[in-house]
């Protein structure tokens, strides 16, 4: 503003018909420009539901979950009438669950379950608050949440659903025995949908696993390294052996040439590490068992999830060795 | 027998501090003995373990193959489940540290090196809910 009056006044005072000749000059290259720009200034506000929502699902597809669910939102703030409205509102909290924001997965799922949709919607919600749950290293309240959904919503194909969902979160928690009477109660006309036949086939050999009893090893560590022996870790074993036998020997002889304290010390460490060995014993046994049982497992998801369509996610806790982490798929 | 001479000397020149050491140890264990995990955790058996790991780490450099290093995990043991059980959770560790977990369990690489991922959850998953 300064600047303009400046020049104009500067002007004035030079020549007046020239002033006024750019005045003139002045408006028509304004009002030019002015003129010229409204109609791209109109067609750039201009937001259409169709573009709007197919932006927001090649964000999804492209992987790039948290700007999808932004713009999935942006759909449903300016298009709250469009019928795809719950639609979007279950990809935003699909985005969420990609992007590992399971928190808000949570809440995005939770409004849109009880946001009165029909039960499609609704059970599609409650699918997607269970799996958040598994993620979230809760099955019991993924469990729940299905069984309430089963509850809340009378329909044969959700129960199955159900059923189905119930059975995988059940193989993956290492319940053989519940899975398999979950994978039963899906009815026989969606059996071969789901594949229900081959998964029962193949969970029969979950019987078969190798297990080690952790109390049997408990025990045979009463002599240092025989619980790691049993667990199949040798060099374990024999450290285990080597370093309890050692320190006894040590304390014996300490106590034997009358050095009191120094036997005292060397029974306390010698405890600790008879101890260690023993509660060692045991948590190999545990980690062998929970290795069997994610390796059964991830060879189950392989055969029968991934032709699916279903998503891999991990969180920590199984897998094989070179994997620090559990696979685990979701499916909507 | 030469190693078990100086294991005899050292005893007749410091039993003394022997004896204050089992009993500052078994001292600073008390609480948590009790319940009080907190203030044990606070105590003399982590202010150990950070000399070992500021001194004696410095001096003979980082040796540990595992991740988190041994001194780590006991620290952890201690703070999560006291002195007692963060005892026998860290012998455990230490007769385990580079052998068997070098085939069974999965690598992670920090900082460049490559190291045996032995977290504290991978140990006490079968008894403790903490996360």
């Amino acid at each position: 503003m300064t600047l303009s009056r400046t020049t104009i006044s500067g002007g004035q005072r030079k020549n007046r018909p020239a002033t006024g000749f750019n005045r003139l000059m002045l408006r028509t290259i304004v009002f030019c420009l002015v003129s010229a720009c409204l109609p791209l200034a109109a067609a750039a506000l201009e937001i259409d539901a169709d573009s709007q929502y197919s932006f927001a699902r090649q964000l999804f597809a492209n992987q790039q979950y948290l700007r999808a669910a932004a713009e999935f939102q942006r759909f449903v703030f300016f298009f709250p009438r469009d019928s795809r409205v719950p639609e979007a509102g279950l990809r935003i909290a699909r985005a969420y669950l990609h992007a590992g924001r399971y928190r808000q997965a949570l809440k995005a799922a939770d409004k849109l379950a009880h946001a009165g949709y029909g039960h499609q919607i609704t059970a599609r919600a409650y699918f997607l608050i269970s799996r958040c749950y598994q993620l979230m290293n809760s099955p019991t309240q993924a469990i729940a949440t299905l069984h309430n959904l089963t509850t809340l919503v009378r329909d044969p194909a959700i129960d199955d659903q159900v059923a189905y969902r119930l059975g995988w979160i059940y193989l993956e928690q290492g319940n053989w025995e519940k899975a398999r009477e979950s994978f039963e109660k899906v009815g026989p006309e969606r059996r071969p949908d789901l594949g229900i036949d081959p998964i029962l086939t193949d969970l029969s050999r979950a019987d078969d696993l190798p297990r080690k009893n952790p109390t049997l090893a408990g025990v045979l560590s009463l002599v240092p390294g025989g619980g790691q022996l049993y667990c199949r870790r040798y060099q374990d074993a024999l450290i285990a052996f080597g370093v309890n036998a050692g320190l006894v020997w040590a304390a014996w002889e300490s106590f034997d040439e009358g050095h009191q304290a120094l036997g005292t010390l060397i029974s306390f460490v010698a405890l600790g590490f008879y101890m260690g060995n023993i509660y060692g014993a045991v948590t190999d046994a545990h980690k062998f068992n929970r290795q069997q049982t994610g390796r059964f497992v991830d060879t189950m998801r392989r055969r029968h999830l991934d032709d699916r369509g279903f998503v891999y996610f991990r969180h920590p806790g199984h897998g094989a060795p070179a994997a620090p982490a559990l696979a685990l798929r979701i499916t909507f | 027998m030469r190693a078990l001479q100086r294991i005899r000397d050292l005893g007749r020149g410091n039993a003394g501090l022997v004896v204050f050491l089992i009993a500052f140890t078994l001292w600073s264990a008390a609480p948590a003995l009790a319940g009080d995990r907190e203030s044990a955790t606070g105590g003399s058996l982590v202010s150990s373990l950070d000399l070992i790991r500021s001194v004696l780490t410095r001096a003979d450099s980082d040796r540990c193959p595992m991740a988190p290093s041994c001194s780590a995990y006991a620290r952890r043991a201690f703070r999560r489940h006291g002195a007692l059980t963060g005892w026998i959770m860290t012998c455990d560790r230490l007769l385990r540290c580079g052998r068997d977990e070098k085939r069974l369990a999965p690598r992670i690489r920090i900082n460049g090196r490559i190291f045996i991922y032995d977290p504290i959850e991978n140990n006490d998953f079968w008894w403790s809910k903490k996360k």
